[in-house]
């Protein structure tokens, strides 16, 4: 493990020189003969009564080929979890990017023309827009079908709280809420279905996250056989967990439209019609009691936590389960009570973006620590480390933390190290006379690695050595920019002892590799790596048993510099010439990798179990500077600590990183979708702002590594830790400059000048 | 969709230019980072225009002139020259600065003074310095040419006092006097690309420690973008140093309040208006002072 060769570090990325020289193709890069031009009509009201219908005129227009309405849908609903996303609305819109109408024509500019053409009469009607408004038992109904607007209800109970609070010296009660988040991949969606194709009946290309997922959904709605559905991803211009959905209702509606015209059908959103219709981050009202006695111990916690699922389920039940599991963030309280619950609304629709369920609790969770710390005359960092989790903890779920390290003190330490926090939190604790005044402030997680308990856990791979000793990999897990072509080239070179030039990681495809779950929860490089490194070791077993006879060696045999040696290091054979000589002798050079994360459990009832098999430790820490005459905020300095196990390759972790903090900045200081009563108001980036490379602090990238058993060279996660803790440490970096506390985001020049949110719209 | 009889006309002088204006209706290109947002939002955006003229080859519309009596700003100068400008940054700092408060690099290589005028909105950063410095608009027809002030050539939001045959040429600004300071402070929501949430461009002249002329100009503030003539009446020909400057930025945001009434966004700019006026005064006190 010393000797590695590969692995632990900073490899170039495989894909970096095709993106950088422009050769990578992307979704909407591709063309193919005959092909038409896909375009959705959407409605005008958030929620309104369709009562007309004409598509007379746009049908007659020169080069449209067909128009199409949910009529016309072999199965019109589909979803992950629930299935109630409509692919296109039929009798009411129940949300504002709700398509009604679709249509594919010879030219983009004819598409246009004719959506514009596409007449319908609506009878506007006054939706829900407030997920607390919904919850309420006389609340009109947004779901058909359904008795109650509640989309998910995750109880978690250990001990007795009312025990708890009568313990406690202090209590404090806040509330807290967070806003939309919008995805802002650079690449909007993009899809193109070829029907019968290669003996499948539609194959989908396209930025899609997760193949699989949009298999499910295309041969649900095309009531086709998965075999005949074929995902191929493209090269994709980001996602962070908001290709899912959107990209299957878009290939679905290709897809319909392809074999209706037996054309291949392109659709590409616009940047407009991408925000308008895809699924953002859940607004979370958060209620939190927190009881503590004078020493700074917690005896009892308090939490409900209130999801807006807009108008689908999508997947509010997981990310508001990831929700229960970190409400209480990552300390020791014998006494809790959470409530996390998803309401329907006229809404627009959430589901997964990076951080899933934890952005918000993490939010309101570390802001609340740090107003008990003041309140108890403590420092932030001293009442975190009372009750942080240790070795040997129990978590709320009363889960054990033993069986790997648990690692808090070490990034606490290490951030604080890094941005000098003691020395700045006592300066900046005293009275600061000029205006712009300065703020450090801290937070720390723990957060599950994988999917834990929301569904069944398991990958696989496909490591084929050619006969001329390169080598192809497979796997259902995707490229979406973070790096994992890298990666998992990383661990099977570092297994097969292959430089990286010889292996070549393949785009996903859903006909070809195994169904390995979703490229979400920060998994892949865990589970993916955990298959490959299965299937690379399959194959150099084959390969150290045919040296061994060929070559009459031996011993150990070790792979490493593209060759073999023996154990006191004499040369065998090149890779290549032993690849060669095996598959000339009859050998099978391929091997599948299965990998089922270890066991976990969960009690739906009182949230009580193993929720997940192992956790990852950060901690981040924001130096910032407040202009108390205009609300201007300036990050400064971040601190970000980050145990990922083993850091297969650490200038992709620091990236993960400085990407998650940069993100983070964004939510919680300017990123707003101009939201109002179903409406969005702000639906391009001149509007939606999101930080420039001037907004971006200095960040220290701190990697912390604790192998981790049960992962690939000790390998487990950092693409979302990376951003549940911003919001929190630049808020108590916030409440420490200037005095005030805020309970809202995002901490525009509004909020932090006057205290409130100001809106056009009203 | 566009008309795509439209004529795309290129001319490298503005005699050659104004003829064309005067043979045809056409709508001006510029630097286009104004233009071409609209041509994609607005539908109607070339309606009624048999053609498009780019001005963007027209050199003698690109230089800044330094004469006996003023400095003359071409309209096809960019923000980017503007910033790199010597003279510029010692006769009209707070010009310079609000041309470096533009957009971002790319866009203030492209836009243009003349354009950022012309298109006239609420928020565009070189209009509040241009009223302060009390600068003059060129304007060349085909019949001849004519100036207005910068003041009076912005009518109301995205609407000036330009005729269709007519080409903005260039900025005539008056020297600065002596003892001149000017300043300009934007505030934005984010530290580049961030339209202007409030501005304010200042131009003074300090004698012996009295204030013989002021200008506050508020971007964002008002529709248009105007010279605070209350708050300025009440400052001026006073002993600077004895100005309270919290006194004067509550004034300010008074005097925006009775132009515009309260609108969603006051709660905000009210409070931060006057934080800027606060900031102008007393960093012109600090200025004047060190100077002895
Ligand atoms: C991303 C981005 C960020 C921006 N940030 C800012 C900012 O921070 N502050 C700010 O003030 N502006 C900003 N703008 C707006 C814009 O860049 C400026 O207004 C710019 O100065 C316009 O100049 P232009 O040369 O691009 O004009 P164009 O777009 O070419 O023209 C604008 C208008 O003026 C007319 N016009 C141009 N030149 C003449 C002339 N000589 N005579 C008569 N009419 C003329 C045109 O017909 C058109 O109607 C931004 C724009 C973008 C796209």
């Amino acid at each position: 493990m010393n000797d590695l060769k590969q692995v632990n570090k900073s490899k170039k990325r495989v894909d970096a020189k095709a993106k950088v020289t422009g050769k990578a193709k992307f979704g909407a890069d591709l063309k193919f003969a005959n092909m038409l031009y896909g375009k959705v009509v959407r409605t005008k009201y958030p929620y309104a009564k369709i009562k007309n219908v004409d598509i007379s005129k746009a049908e007659a227009y020169p080069g449209v080929e067909v128009v199409m309405t949910a009529k016309d849908i072999p199965n019109n609903t589909f979803g992950v979890i629930i299935q109630n996303q409509r692919v296109l609305a039929e009798d009411e819109a129940i949300y504002i990017g709700d398509g009604i109408v679709m249509l594919a024509a010879e030219s983009k500019e004819a598409a246009e023309e004719a959506a514009k053409l596409v007449e319908i009469e609506y009878e506007e009607l006054k939706g829900i827009h407030d997920p607390l408004e919904s919850r309420k038992p006389d609340a009109q109904l947004v779901m058909e079908g359904t008795d109650s607007n509640q989309v998910v209800h995750h109880p978690l109970r250990k001990g007795d709280v009312e025990t708890g609070f009568a313990e406690a010296d202090l209590i404090l009660e806040r509330e807290y809420s967070t806003h939309y988040i919008e995805h802002a991949y650079l690449e909007p969606e993009a899809v193109t279905v070829v029907p019968n194709e290669r003996q499948t009946l539609v194959s989908v290309y396209g930025s899609v996250q997760n193949p699989y997922a949009t298999r499910d959904a295309v041969a649900r709605v095309l009531e086709a056989d998965l075999s005949q559905v074929r995902i191929i991803q493209d090269n994709m211009g980001g996602s962070f967990g908001g290709k899912d959905e959107n990209i299957s209702s878009m290939a679905a509606r290709a897809a319909v439209m392809a074999l209706e015209t037996d054309r291949p059908v392109q659709m590409v959103n616009s940047r407009e019609e991408s925000i308008i219709e895809s699924y953002k981050r859940h607004p979370y009202n958060l209620k939190y009691k927190v009881g503590a006695t004078k020493e700074g111990k917690l005896t009892a916690m308090e939490i409900e936590a209130v999801a807006d699922s807009g108008a689908y389920a999508c997947q509010t039940p997981f990310v508001t389960w990831r929700s229960v599991v970190q409400a209480t963030g990552p300390y020791e309280v014998p006494n809790v009570k959470t409530d996390t619950y998803g309401f329907y609304t006229n809404n627009p629709y959430t589901g997964a973006m990076r951080g899933y369920g934890s952005p918000p609790t993490c939010f309101a969770q570390e802001s609340l620590m740090d107003e008990l710390a003041e309140e108890l005359g403590m420092k932030p960092d001293q009442l975190r480390e009372k009750n942080m989790y240790r070795q040997g903890s129990h978590t709320a779920s009363n889960q054990k933390l033993d069986n790997h390290t648990v690692s808090l003190q070490e990034v606490l330490d290490k951030a604080k190290e890094s941005i000098n926090y003691d020395k700045k939190y006592e300066e900046y604790s005293k009275e600061q006379t000029g205006e712009k005044k300065r703020g450090i402030g801290l937070a720390i997680s723990y957060r599950g690695v994988s999917l834990g308990a929301e569904a069944i856990d398991t990958t696989g791979g496909i490591v084929a050595v050619q006969k001329d000793g390169s080598i192809i990999l497979y796997c259902g897990l995707a490229e979406n920019g973070q790096g994992l072509r890298t990666v998992f080239s990383q661990v099977v070179g570092e297994e097969l002892g292959v430089n990286l030039d010889r292996i070549t990681y393949m785009e996903a495809d859903t006909s070809v590799a195994p169904e390995s779950g979703s490229t979400v929860a920060s998994r892949s490089t865990f589970m993916g790596g955990n298959a490959l490194k299965k299937a690379a070791k399959n194959v150099k077993e084959t390969m150290i048993e045919f040296a061994k006879e060929e070559y009459g060696v031996e011993g150990e045999i070790i792979f490493k510099d593209n060759a073999l040696y023996t154990d006191s290091g004499k040369k065998i054979e090149d890779f290549s010439k032993v690849a060669s000589d095996a598959f000339h002798s009859g050998v099978f050079l391929s091997s599948y990798g299965w990998y089922k994360a270890p066991k976990i459990s969960w009690d739906e009832e009182t949230g009580q179990g193993r929720p997940y098999f192992t956790y990852v430790y950060g901690c981040q820490i924001a130096e910032v500077e407040v202009d108390t005459g205009t609300g201007q905020v300036k990050v400064l300095n971040m601190a970000a600590a980050h145990d990922v196990g083993k850091a297969i390759n650490p200038a992709n972790v620091r990236g993960q990183i400085y990407g998650g903090v940069v993100m983070a900045v964004g939510h919680a200081l300017m990123e707003d979708l101009g939201f109002s009563d179903g409406f969005i108001n702000h639906t391009n980036f001149d509007e939606y702002l999101i930080p420039t490379a001037k907004d971006i602090p200095d960040i220290d990238a701190i990697i912390v590594e604790n192998p981790d058993p049960a992962g690939p060279y000790g390998a487990k996660s950092i693409g979302e830790p990376t951003v549940e803790l911003g919001g929190a440490a630049i808020n108590n970096a916030i409440a420490l400059a200037t005095g005030e506390r805020h309970y809202d985001l995002p901490l525009n020049l509004e909020r932090v000048l006057i205290g409130r949110d100001l809106s056009r719209e009203g | 969709m566009m008309n795509k009889d439209l004529k795309f006309y290129k001319a490298t002088k503005v005699d050659e230019a104004v003829k064309l204006l005067a043979d045809n209706k056409l709508k001006l290109l510029a630097g286009g980072t104004d233009f071409m947002v609209d041509l994609r939002n607005e539908e109607d955006f070339l309606n009624g225009y048999d053609g498009i003229l780019d001005l963007s080859h027209i050199d003698e519309i690109k230089k800044i002139i330094e004469n006996d009596e003023h400095v003359e700003i071409g309209a096809m100068v960019t923000h980017r020259d503007i910033v790199d400008s010597d003279l510029i940054k010692e006769y009209y700092p707070a010009l310079a600065q609000s041309a470096g408060a533009i957009g971002s690099t790319p866009i203030r290589n492209r836009a243009t003074i003349g354009g950022n005028i012309c298109n006239a909105a609420a928020c565009a950063d070189t209009l509040g310095p241009l009223i302060a410095f009390e600068g003059r608009a060129v304007l060349k027809s085909a019949n001849g040419t004519r100036t207005m002030d910068v003041s009076e050539f912005v009518k109301w939001p995205y609407e000036t006092g330009i005729n269709e045959d007519e080409i903005l040429v260039s900025f005539i600004l008056p020297k600065p006097e002596e003892g001149a300071y000017s300043s300009f402070q934007k505030i934005g929501r984010r530290q580049a690309l961030a339209i202007t949430r409030i501005s304010l461009a200042v131009k003074a002249v300090i004698e012996s420690g009295v204030i013989k002329e002021i200008n506050l100009v508020p971007g964002s503030a008002t529709p248009v973008p105007t010279t605070f003539s209350k708050v300025e009446a009440e400052i001026k020909g006073k002993q600077l140093s004895e100005i309270d400057p919290k006194e004067i930025g509550e004034k300010a945001a008074e005097e925006m309040i009775g132009i515009t009434g309260e609108r969603w966004s006051t709660p905000y700019k009210k409070p931060a208006l006057a934080t800027l006026f606060r900031r102008a005064i007393k960093n012109l006190q600090e200025e004047v002072a060190n100077n002895g």
